[in-house]
């Protein structure tokens, strides 16, 4: 069933064409293209349109934009269901679903309406003072079913299929808000030649000026001639929601429901905005008046009535009383009169402008001075009110109650970079304090409620924005618009206490009673008020009560609107979609990910691919095992057996190069590489400033000035960023050039007893004997003309070479290796087997360099035992690193038979008691074929006394008796990698 | 390597990156600068981001002592003969991959990639980074443009620019 009683026959910003089915609350209803949710159900007569928070109050729609508290519905089903939307803000699209929330089993017959009976008891802190007891715990117990009473509506638990996107933008200068003085700001700062950025976050332009009757054609001109410019863009749909450092604007932008299907579209954009100068036109929002049952359905904002009428021709109510402590209200009497509606003004001050009175009369509304509503009759929708008078009380029978205590300027994106608003008496209300140079106001944002003056203040902060980005072309008047207004507030508006039942916050069912209850219980500050009462929570965030709140406050505790002072502005305005934020940056593309130039090969030749950083890389070979636990032991087998080759290119890799790199490398490393003769490689250990183990590697000396260093993978970024550090600040004197090559050499590791015969079957016009290349040597040669490094290093502790080819080459070289050691029996091994090599052979890693371990705690102190001047050295001295029970580096190894040993557990003494952080953690383990047992690396007090210990895993509730050895636990001569 | 995909109206193709980076000491930027202009044959850049080129040369100022020399193909000799007293040369042209995108979206799709004022690349070497990976980015036109990227992301990168379209 569809009504359209209260859609005038003509007027608005309509599109009478385009006749849109929707439903809500599984009723079809029609409106029109240009229409919102709100307006839609407004014309086909619904009045009723939500429950409240807590009490489950019946709720109609009080505003007509982004400050809407009560009107919020779920929309859509499925994944794509989501909740909490202003329905003031819903652009109306053919096959809107929508739905009321926080209501069972329908809307107008809510069980939990009760809740409303007992609204005495569940006053401000009823759940803290309530649910406190009988146990600690009990609170956990209550949560879930005060959740299940009170909220709003309920979120898909579905992943949600649509695509959103993040971008960046720039311009010169953004303009937020497209009313009178928005516009007026994009035009002038665009004819001085700016580039600008016009936001707005309705789907149409115009602001406040869409419901003023005679501003229609200034519009339309002003519209069309920014649309013109090629220097504009307009952002319609969009929400400026946070300000954030260097003018930096973040928006929130809705995809245009009317442009068609488009294949990989975003439902929503953020963005972004960088902007050299910003104007803020962001109005104002008008703030309500504080009776008895102020929240009944048909109550609604002034200015909310003028935008129905005049923007989307709904009159939404015949007999309207319109309540007021502004002249602005005036206004909308006299639209509502012009369309055959009755009209009674309650005025709350004692005087009003006289030319208004005269015409409200002679428009034939009955007018009453000194007047305020003292109660709203009707349930689900009104039907009367109660007025308090001079001449005492009377009833008046009405279907809708507009009411005004004033304007409250949009201050949050001015205010989210700490800049305080203040006070301005004269308007009663709060406006931008002191903002950068960089960025305007205008309009009523600033406190400019009338239209001349916005648009004045708009060409002013245009032109000044314009020139913030250097143009200054000549910028000319706007056009005039002339339309009736009023002189805005004469009186600060001051709620009446001692009225049951009046909100102050409709979202969050926070009343008069309750401001005064915390006020008694000591929550004075409008922060504590805020937190104790819930006040300016909720999606709203507070944008049609905060300052009725204040001035309660205020007059509470008898100080001034100033010194009761506002909450803290936060981003963002409104909310935001979290996927929005995410942008494409989900699933596949959560992170980007690096291959290696072996990479598939790997895929194509069963490797289980890791992802270790960014980096993918070979777990384990499925030739090797069916799982990882027995294709590692299989691959360490190979490597100590015959020969195992592993893709190294993931380590990073550092050209350091220039007169003075030995002296730098010399400062960087703990251990001294003044010294290093061309063609032959050290192994180096950085510490932090403060004296703990920063990274290690190896570095190479390829020329008298030139070396080749690698990092680890992991901290091959920090390791680069620390070099130039050091270069640009400590050492800028140093004729030292640094540079990743990670990405340019291919890198692989051929490790085993067979490794020197591979290498020099592979490369046979090197010579690989121990006279010619060494253990920690450098040859050099070339493959497929590309440049050829390969170096004796080992880090399984068997005789091995690192090879580094041109990355284009890298897969040809590593085929040629695995081809040629086939015969010797050369086959791939993974990252897991590589980590338990290291493990027998005692050398540190990750585990190990944690970010808290000194030199002497990995047992390496003797590396710098007569060397001073390199970074960290001085903290290293320290007395805590000296302490006779810091952790040094051990051995341990599983002595319990069918038992394992675990990464991570805690190390104490037998017989201690198993509490606390015991002695010391086991850091890395592995099995070890060599030794048929489990075998780890930990960190354990250097005063522990005995030789062995008991590792406690609580997570599985694991004890198992380990011995403390050497952390070598294979061969410590070095005889394998040496031989 | 030469791959070409496309998606929908976006043709993008990952290409070798001949590049060779030159890098002046300090106190030696007059003179290396100098020395440089007269190894490639004519005038370098004076501001960071600033393209000089010729016959298939590219030359872009990378940093204040520091210039990406782009030949045409890999080359030994480009800027071989800098003295080492002034400065330093790197061939880093196994590193990089540079990624060709021609489309219609091209604008819509840098703003989802890079934090940089389009109107101000045109003509000019954008250094800045995708997913913080660092990438070098100009366009000849409104709808042609180039990245260069780490080569061990370049897959990542061009997955990330076709799923932006």
């Amino acid at each position: 069933m569809t009504s359209t009683e209260k859609r005038l026959a003509s007027g608005g910003y309509l599109d009478r064409s385009q006749v849109l089915k929707f439903m809500c609350d599984g009723r079809q209803y029609t409106g029109f293209k240009g229409d919102t949710l709100a307006s839609a159900l407004l014309a086909s007569g619904v009045s009723l349109v939500g429950r409240s928070f807590k009490y489950h109050r019946p709720r109609g729609i009080l505003s007509a934009g982004a400050e809407e508290p009560n009107a919020l519905v779920t929309v859509g089903t499925g994944a794509r269901r989501e909740p909490n939307l202003p329905a003031t803000m819903l652009e109306l699209t053919s096959g809107l679903e929508a739905a009321s929330q926080n209501n069972w089993p329908s809307l107008r017959f809510d069980v939990q309406s009760i809740n409303s009976l007992f609204s005495p008891l569940l006053s401000s802190g009823f759940y803290y003072k309530t649910f406190m007891g009988p146990s600690r715990r009990a609170w956990m117990f209550y949560e879930h079913f005060i959740r299940k009473a009170a909220g709003l509506g309920k979120a898909t638990m579905m992943p949600d299929p649509d695509v959103y996107d993040s971008r960046d933008d720039f311009t010169d200068v953004a303009v937020v808000g497209s009313g009178a003085a928005g516009l007026s700001a994009a035009r002038a700062a665009a004819q001085a030649g700016a580039r600008v950025l016009l936001i707005e976050q309705d789907f149409e332009i115009g602001g406040r000026l869409l419901s003023e009757p005679g501003g229609a054609t200034w519009l339309h001109t002003m519209r069309t001639e920014l649309e013109e410019m090629a220097n504009v863009r307009i952002m319609r749909r969009t929400t400026a929601f946070g300000l954030y450092d260097g003018n930096t604007l973040a928006l929130i932008e809705d995809a245009d429901p009317f442009a068609g299907l488009v294949m990989n579209a975003a439902r929503k954009t953020c963005t972004l905005l960088h902007a050299r100068s910003i104007v803020f036109a962001t109005g104002a929002i008008e703030r309500p008046m504080v009776f008895p049952n102020n929240d009944r359905p048909g109550v609604m904002l002034n200015s909310a009535i003028r935008a129905y009428v005049n923007r989307y021709s709904v009159l939404p109510g015949r007999n309207v009383v319109i309540a007021t402590a502004d002249d602005s209200a005036y206004l909308t009497a006299f639209d509502l009169l012009a369309h055959g509606a009755r009209v009674v003004i309650a005025d709350a001050r004692p005087l009003a402008e006289p030319t208004l009175l005269a015409k409200a009369k002679q428009m034939g509304a009955e007018v009453h001075l000194a007047t305020n509503v003292t109660d709203v009759k009707g349930k689900y929708a009104v039907t009367g009110v109660v007025l308090a008078g001079k001449t005492g009380t009377i009833g008046v029978s009405c279907d809708l109650v507009g009411m005004s205590a004033g304007w409250s300027p949009v201050v949050h994106l001015t205010s989210h970079q700490g800049v305080k608003p203040v006070y301005r008496a004269d308007i009663d209300a709060f406006v931008p304090g002191q903002l950068p140079e960089t960025q305007f106001v205008a309009g009523a944002a600033g406190g400019s409620l009338s239209v001349s003056e916005a648009i004045a203040e708009g060409v002013s902060a245009g032109r000044a924005a314009a020139a913030v980005a250097g143009k200054v072309e000549r910028v000319a008047e706007a056009p005039v618009l002339e339309i009736e207004e009023t002189a805005g507030p004469t009186t600060v508006y001051k709620p009446i206490f001692g009225q049951r039942k009046a909100f102050v916050d409709f979202q969050m069912d926070v009343t008069l009673d309750d401001i005064q209850l915390a006020q008694r219980e000591g929550y004075e500050s409008v922060e504590h008020l805020k937190r104790y009462t819930t006040l300016g929570m909720g999606t709203d965030q507070g944008k049609t009560s905060n300052i009725n709140a204040l001035k309660v406050m205020a007059k509470l505790r008898g100080i001034s609107i100033p010194e009761a002072g506002t909450t803290t502005f936060r981003p963002p305005y409104t909310p935001v979609a979290i996927g929005a934020v995410a942008g494409r940056a989900t699933g596949h593309h959560f992170r980007p990910y690096r291959l290696t130039p072996i990479h598939d090969w790997h895929t194509a030749n069963g490797a289980q691919m890791l992802e270790v950083g960014l980096w993918m890389r070979p777990w384990f070979f499925e030739a090797s095992g069916r799982d990882v636990n027995t294709a590692y032991v299989n691959e360490m087998r190979l490597v100590r057996s015959t020969a195992g080759i592993m893709d190294i290119s993931t380590l990073g890799k550092i050209d350091i190069q220039g007169p003075d790199a030995a002296a730098f490398l010399d400062r960087v490393y703990a251990n001294g590489f003044a010294s290093i003769k061309v063609g032959r490689a050290r192994y180096g250990v950085m510490l932090r400033d403060d004296g703990i183990v920063f990274d290690d590697g190896t570095t190479t000396r390829l020329e008298q000035n030139r070396f080749f260093m690698t990092t680890s993978t992991a901290k091959a970024a920090d390791v680069l960023s620390w070099l130039e550090f050091l270069l640009d600040t400590a050492w800028p004197d140093l004729r030292v050039s640094v540079s990743s090559v990670s990405d340019e050499w291919a890198g692989m590791s051929v490790a085993g007893p067979e490794s020197g015969k591979i290498l020099s079957a592979a490369f046979p016009d090197i010579d690989f004997s121990n006279e010619a290349l060494p253990h920690m040597g450098l040859a050099g040669g070339t493959f497929n003309d590309s440049p050829l490094k390969i170096i004796r290093l080992s880090y399984s502790g068997e005789r091995a070479y690192e090879i580094y080819v041109g990355a284009s080459n890298g897969e040809a070289a590593w085929r040629h290796l695995i081809d040629v050691g086939a015969a010797y029996g050369l086959k791939p091994y993974g990252v897991e087997a590589l980590g338990a090599l290291r493990i027998e052979k005692g050398h540190v890693a990750g585990p190990e360099i944690d970010g808290r371990t000194t030199l002497s705690d990995l047992r390496m102190g003797r590396m710098v035992a007569k060397r001073s001047g390199y970074v960290g050295e001085a903290l290293s001295h320290r007395e805590a690193f000296q302490a006779a029970n810091r952790q040094r580096l051990v051995g341990l190894k599983c002595i319990d038979p069918g038992k394992r040993l675990r990464g991570g557990a805690l190390l104490f003494a037998p017989g201690e008691p198993l509490q606390g952080h015991g002695r010391g953690r086991m850091t890395s383990i592995t099995y070890s074929p060599e030794l048929d047992c489990y075998i780890g690396l930990g960190l354990l007090a250097a005063d522990f006394k005995g030789d062995e210990v008991i590792a406690s895993y609580p997570m599985k509730n694991e004890v198992v008796r380990a011995r403390v050895v050497s952390p070598v636990f294979l061969d410590p001569a070095g005889e394998r990698m040496h031989g | 390597m030469v791959e070409t995909s496309s998606a929908k109206r976006m043709v993008l193709k990952q290409l070798p990156c001949p590049l060779i980076q030159c890098d002046a000491w300090e106190g030696a930027l007059a003179a290396f600068e100098s020395a440089l202009a007269g190894e490639i044959g004519g005038a370098l850049p004076t501001q960071v981001g600033e393209i000089a080129g010729r016959d298939g040369l590219r030359v872009v100022r990378a940093g204040p002592r520091r210039f990406w020399i782009f030949p045409s193909e890999r080359s030994a000799t480009i800027a071989s003969g800098i003295p080492p007293e002034l400065g330093c040369r790197l061939d880093l042209s196994e590193g990089r991959i540079r990624i060709e995108v021609s489309t219609p979206d091209l604008r819509d799709v840098v703003s989802k990639c890079l934090a940089i004022d389009w109107d101000r690349t045109l003509g000019v070497a954008t250094f800045s980074s995708l997913h913080r990976i660092p990438v070098m980015f100009t366009r000849s036109s409104e709808c042609d443009g180039e990245f260069v990227v780490p080569r061990s992301f370049a897959r990542s990168i061009a997955e990330w620019l076709e799923e932006c379209q």
